[in-house]
């Protein structure tokens, strides 16, 4: 990630804030109005084509994340990231963030558990030169031992604004590492500091060489532009690519450990304010039952969605018990997903008296379940948006290609709305029943110094 | 929702979509029978129509011992109106996949209705109750006061939140630009039904109100809109709160420790008014020295030469009756003096020598480039248009705005430079546990 705003924020904060709701943004290829075909090498294109305004939005997606890093090197992919904007033979040296702003774009990256991802927003006429660009530095990246080490303070100070300036933010990565332990979303994307002290020049090039391949990547466009056009462009730069036929695509054990009660309690001093959260592990787009992202995505609609969901009614507006309270379902991962819930206590109460609600209220689903109204209400909710995609092509895009590098097929998006619309109240009462009872989670707490629950 | 990812999306990309070409964006004056005007941008591709207006008068207008009336009012306006309660009115949005907002800042109250063209007739309803009959029920205002307390205390745990309140506070003395947009833990107490209700009755009308609408409505709908949202809003404000003008005061440097491995840096000075000629002279400035770009001269000294901080970088921000120069990094506890000296020196360079025109062209070719960037979708196009008309910038703005930036010449940009950026003007806060640093 590059530039102040974007990047890993973007994660850290769906990571630990909202837990991606991508779930509930899929929609029909017909929505998203979508083409696709495949290069020689492998590379699959997309586009968005939309007319409205003469610009285009151009993604590169390496179906790589913190999650594909070796053991001892956590951090590596974004840091790879960074060092993608320091030059080639051809362009060296920051001359393509000149060349960019030349062109009035904005350009930025950002990693993620499962993929990396590259953009530039530019005026259309500049889109065989972003393609130039960016296909070169996918085959022809220098790393420079002075860069690399320049640019390991950079990733360490946004470490310490991220992570380590934020109690949440330590807790977070604490609670992902004993909730996951056996898996890689244990590590945290940007990386434990002592690993990040030693990535050395040929641990880079190596994960660089390994991953960034034609036949590992998606390319994403949005905007003003032709199929016709796109692909000749795409075939005159990205298509020279060679295709590695070496590549083998990531297989990753979804093995998780017996199921132990975990909780995680952290006093700081500088909290002001408790804050309580609890994570499940659950069924995703390619681990579980399939059948069971839908029942999740509509549970979450009602559970912790919006002002008039079970949980904010019962906590925040009845008990006034909190003064938030939703829930997050994240199923495009490659490995297992997550369901998540956030609760910030009201002040002066017991965090054990929210957490006993929170109960009450997951117990309730799990003995009578929800109602046939809720779920008609849920579903007619969770498509009411869909429409809005229309509305800004490029941030479709960005879906999009978090769906499709995590495993979503076009089809899978496509017929999203119809298996919505197929949960019957029986099945997602007795999948949320067995989840919620079964799922293994952890709960994390964060006090002030000298905080009691 | 898909909303909440979107408009987290829409915040991270400044992308834009509009009209097929942004030299011939075509906006239309609507003026409605009851006297309501509104700028709009017709764009028939979507059922979509996205509705944004402004009241003058924000969070530096509420009593002193009343701050957060502002923050208050935007938060419960959607919150029961009419007939609806809060749940009712509420499950009308949802059920409905119409999104409407309320925001308040320092000089401004704004919203924003954004629907789908078949659930219109419901939206139109239900901005018009929240802004003429919200409820204000007993549940809903303790609710709020409770959220925004909580939300006042969370922020004090954040150096950069910490930071950004401070320093209003120190630049802005015994103004309301000092005080607490979002009130006080005592303030909030003070706050009751019958103040928001006068809220609602004073500062909402018609000589206030500015209106932008982007999105698949005819100028004759829009005015029949206009009407039945807007139309029986008093003609005049009886809002009588007077803010005066200021400057930001110059303090040197002050240190507020907080034990963060990592010091948050902010410095100030004056800045340029937006009725100022060379307003976009100031611009193409800032953007040179440290606006947003990567390629901008603190990114560049700060981040890619010494990999001392991970964001750098200054703004021009124009408020109704100040205007400020805001700079800020974060870097560990140890490189603070290093820091602080390169940006003195930076300062000092610019200021000396200029710019080239190599550096000036690079710098236009980015802004007038990126231009059509700006208009994300409907909702940023709407809210785009309700700026233009707030700034007096003219219907034809949208597309002279690049010529203006075209024409400016390197000795503009150094005239000004002789005059902004003054080093000895600037201040220092420093939060964290900076190393070699003496107040």
């Amino acid at each position: 990630m590059r530039l102040v705003k974007a990047g890993l924020l973007f994660f850290v904060l769906l990571q630990l804030l909202m837990i991606p709701s991508y779930s509930n943004a899929k929609v029909e290829a017909s929505i998203f109005n979508a083409q696709t075909f495949f290069l020689e090498n492998g590379m699959q294109v997309v586009l968005i084509e939309d007319n409205r305004a003469p610009i285009v939005s151009h993604m590169v997606w390496y179906k790589v994340g913190s999650a594909d890093e070796p053991l001892g090197q956590s951090g590596i992919a974004h840091f790879l990231e960074h060092l993608m904007f320091k030059g080639t033979r051809k362009f060296p040296e920051g001359e393509m963030s000149q060349i960019v702003a030349r062109s009035g774009g904005n350009q930025n990256a950002f990693t993620s558990y499962d993929y990396t991802a590259y953009y530039q927003n530019v005026p259309k006429d500049k889109l065989p030169l972003m393609m130039e660009l960016e296909s070169d530095r996918m085959k022809n990246l220098i790393l420079k031992p002075s860069e690399i080490d320049t640019e390991r303070q950079v990733v360490l100070e946004e470490r310490r604004m991220r992570v380590d300036s934020s109690p949440f933010a330590l807790l977070a990565e604490r609670l992902n590492a004993s909730l996951w332990v056996t898996n890689h979303y244990s590590i945290p994307i940007i990386g434990w500091e002592n690993e990040i002290n030693k990535i050395s020049e040929k641990n880079l090039f190596d994960f660089y060489k390994k991953w960034y391949v034609p036949n590992n990547s998606i390319l994403i466009v949005a905007g003003d532009i032709s199929l016709d056009s796109l692909r000749d462009f795409a075939s005159s730069t990205y298509g020279t690519i060679q295709s590695d036929s070496s590549f083998t695509s990531r297989s990753r054990s979804s093995y998780l450990p017996p199921k132990v009660d975990i909780r995680i309690t952290m006093n700081d001093d500088r909290v002001r304010q408790s804050r309580w959260y609890k994570t499940y592990i659950s069924p995703s787009i390619n681990v579980g039952k399939k059948s069971d992202i839908y029942a999740l995505s509509l549970f979450n609609e009602i559970f912790g969605t919006g002002i008039t969901s079970r949980l904010y009614q019962s906590l925040v507006v009845k008990q006034k018990l909190a003064t938030s309270a939703s829930s997050y379902y994240n199923d495009s991962s490659v490995s297992w997903g997550s369901f998540s819930i956030f609760v910030t206590p009201a002040s002066g109460v017991n965090v054990k008296d929210v957490e006993n609600e929170i109960n009450v209220e997951l117990n309730k689903i799990i003995n009578s379940g929800i109602t046939e109204n809720e779920l008609t209400i849920a579903k007619k909710r969770i498509v009411a948006d869909l429409i809005y995609i229309k509305d800004s092509p490029i941030q479709a895009s960005r879906l999009l290609g978090s769906l499709l590098s995590t495993g979503f097929s076009l089809k899978d998006i496509e017929d999203w709305p119809n298996n919505i619309q197929q949960v019957s109240l029986g099945d997602i009462n007795s999948i949320m029943s067995a989840f919620l009872k079964s799922a293994p989670n952890a709960v994390g707490v964060l006090l002030p110094q000298g905080g009691e629950e | 929702m898909i909303n909440k990812v979107f408009i987290f999306l829409i915040f991270l990309s400044n992308l834009l979509f509009i009209s097929k070409d942004i030299q011939a964006l075509k906006i239309t004056e609507v003026n409605s029978v009851s006297g309501v005007k509104a700028y709009l941008f017709e764009d028939k591709k979507n059922p979509i129509v996205s509705v944004s207006f402004q009241f003058s008068g924000g969070a530096s207008s509420d009593p002193i011992d009343k701050m957060g009336l502002s923050k208050m009012a935007s938060l419960l306006l959607d919150e029961g109106a009419g007939n609806f309660s809060s749940f009712d009115f509420q499950s009308r949005l949802e059920n409905n996949g119409i999104r409407l907002n309320f925001n308040s800042t320092l000089d401004s109250f704004s919203g924003n209705l954004t629907t789908i063209t078949e659930n219109i007739d419901e939206a139109i309803k239900l901005l018009s109750l929240a802004i003429t009959s919200p409820r204000f029920d007993k549940e809903p205002i303790l609710r709020v006061k409770k959220q925004i307390e909580t939300s006042i205390i969370v922020e004090e745990e954040s150096p950069r939140y910490f930071a950004n309140k401070k320093i209003y506070e120190l630049i802005y003395p015994d103004h309301p630009y000092g005080r607490s947009r979002n009130g006080t833990l005592e303030t909030l107490e003070n706050i009751s039904k019958v103040d928001l209700t006068n809220y609602v009755k004073t500062r909402f009308s018609k000589d206030n109100l500015i209106v932008g609408v982007s999105g698949n409505i005819s100028p004759e709908q829009l005015s029949s809109l206009l009407d039945k949202v807007f139309g029986n809003l008093p003609n005049n404000t009886l809002s009588n709160s007077v803010v005066s003008t200021i400057s930001p005061k110059y303090f040197g440097t002050v240190v507020e420790s907080k034990k963060f491995p990592q010091s948050v840096i902010i410095a100030s000075s004056p800045g340029v008014s937006r009725d100022d000629k060379d307003w976009y002279v100031a611009l193409v400035a800032n953007h040179i020295l440290g606006g947003g770009s990567f390629t901008a001269r603190l990114m560049q000294e700060i981040r890619e030469k010494k990999g001392l901080a991970y964001s750098v970088g200054s703004s021009l921000v124009p408020y109704k009756y100040s205007n400020l120069l805001y700079t800020s990094l974060g870097t560990k506890n140890e490189s603070v003096a290093e820091s602080i000296k390169i940006l003195r020196q930076e300062w000092e360079k610019f200021q000396k020598e200029g710019t080239s025109d190599e550096e000036l062209k690079l710098a236009k070719d980015y802004i007038t480039g990126s231009w059509p960037l700006r208009f994300t979708s409907s909702q940023s196009i709407a809210s785009i248009l309700v700026s233009v008309q707030y700034n007096n910038l003219g219907i034809n703005y949208l597309s002279d705005r690049n010529e203006i930036i075209n024409s400016i010449n390197v000795q503009q940009v150094n005239d000004i430079v002789k005059k902004i950026f003054d080093v000895k003007k600037l201040s220092f806060l420093i939060v964290g546990m900076p190393v070699g640093i003496s107040p």
